[in-house]
């Protein structure tokens, strides 16, 4: 079986993330029941319940952060940004606003929006804070299973900066199975004003071992399509046919070719064999394209990190995210699936 | 002047069009990409080679969707020597 390494320098680049004694460190905390750290890296999920408590819960938070001078990026949607620039007033300069409901669209975008703002500030042990809400009431199924492995995967990303970054999940308005799967995906739980280790966390390690969550099974009778290099491009108008078909048109059209033709290169270069398979499909008001090969990947980063400015390769799943609504990646010993999601326009 | 889809199946013919002209010692190469209908990351990784080889002697000629979205998503536009077309 072959093992892919699309990129084996980015680790060596980005000495602060992907490191394996930040994973330790993590894991330790997920055991231990009394010694939750107040400087170094949290993770933490604030259990709220609507907007008011929300303010309630972050502002103290914020405040802390701006006194101390600690570089602080609050990732929330639009009207919770309103709501906290009012509150803090003129404090309000010390902090950097991101709309979440756009870096979030697609979850796998947003971790490099933190890797950038740790980047930038994280130099000389530098404190920073983070306020991110990557889960509403309103994601679909397959936007919250990358949602929850998006938290995973902050695990992994992040250890050692000084980073503490807390999550809020609205307990009104999310569904209980939501909130059990963020005990499962952060070290640390507030609720009631009070921190406690989440003692359903996963580890570390586990959330960097191959990912290979079962996907809901495509409609029954979707055509499936066998390609390899010198088929590449017959596959393309293939898959421009069948998105055709479905609905598909204009600057999508092409952005779903781009985003296929990426992940199949992947298949023909890293496969494991001669090339692999696609299917495209319809479900919900979205486009679903589905490659398939039996090649594995190692790294669970693989599809959230920027590829650096003269990278030679190691840019077909991070185009596909940018081009997509949603990249689903599975991996396992005997092959690896991706499926793209766009979401139909209406409008077009 | 590179014409239909330039792919990871394309790119070599491409390089070996452009070493060719390269050969013929001309001041400076221009590569008009307005009429490419498709190119991906590994025809990108191939301009952006070339772009870095030659540099100051290279121009890039614009004036396809696809080259510009291709450059847009990547954030390579300013390692491109690039051309209106």
């Amino acid at each position: 079986m072959a093992r892919r390494e699309r990129d084996p320098g980015a680790a060596a680049r980005a000495p602060q993330w992907v490191l394996l004694e930040s994973m330790r460190c993590c894991a330790r905390v997920a055991v231990s029941a009394v010694d939750i750290p107040d400087s170094g890296y949290r993770h933490e999920a604030l259990f709220y319940a609507g907007a008011d408590d929300l303010l309630a819960q972050v502002l103290p938070f914020i405040r802390e952060g701006l006194a101390a001078e600690e570089p602080t990026l609050v990732v929330l949607d639009q009207a919770k940004i309103s709501a906290l620039r009012r509150a803090l007033a003129g404090e309000a300069s010390g902090a950097v606003f991101i709309d979440m409901s756009v870096v979030g669209a697609n979850p796998a975008r947003i971790i490099p929006v933190w890797q950038d703002f740790v980047q930038e500030h994280g130099r000389e042990g530098q404190r920073i804070r983070g306020i991110g809400e990557p889960i509403w009431a309103g994601r679909g199924a397959a936007e919250l299973a990358e949602c929850h492995r998006h938290e995973e995967l902050l695990n992994v990303t992040f250890g050692d900066p000084s980073f503490a970054l807390l999550c809020p999940y609205d307990i009104e308005r999310l569904d209980a199975e939501v909130i059990a799967r963020a005990r499962e995906t952060h070290p640390l739980v507030r609720e009631g004003g009070a921190t406690t280790t989440s003692s359903s966390f996963r580890g570390v390690e586990a959330i960097a071992g191959p990912f290979d969550e079962p996907l809901p099974p495509p409609p029954s009778d979707t055509p499936v399509l066998e390609f390899g290099l010198p088929s590449l491009a017959a596959a393309r108008s293939w898959v421009a046919a069948h998105a055709a078909a479905v609905g598909l048109r204009n600057e999508q059209a092409s952005d779903l070719l781009l985003a296929f033709n990426e992940i199949a290169t992947n298949s023909v270069v890293h496969g494991g064999g001669d090339g692999g398979s696609v299917s495209v499909w319809s479900r919900d008001g979205a486009v679903v394209c589905e490659i398939r090969d039996a090649g594995s990947m190692s790294s669970p980063l693989a599809d959230r990190t920027r590829p650096a400015p003269r990278a030679s390769g190691g840019r077909g799943l991070w185009i596909a995210n940018q081009l997509c609504d949603l990249v689903q990646l599975r991996t396992s010993a005997i092959g690896t699936v991706v499926r793209l999601h766009l979401r139909l326009h209406t409008d077009v | 002047m590179p014409t239909g889809e330039l792919d990871i199946a394309t790119v070599p013919d491409f390089e070996q069009s452009f070493d060719a002209a390269v050969e013929q010692a001309p001041d400076a190469i221009v590569v008009d990409l307005s009429r490419l209908t498709f190119i991906d990351s590994t025809g990108l990784r191939a301009l952006l080679s070339m772009s870095e080889r030659y540099k100051g002697d290279l121009g890039l000629t614009l004036g396809s969707p696809a080259v510009e979205r291709i450059i847009d998503i990547t954030g390579t536009r300013g390692q491109l020597p690039l051309i209106e077309g």
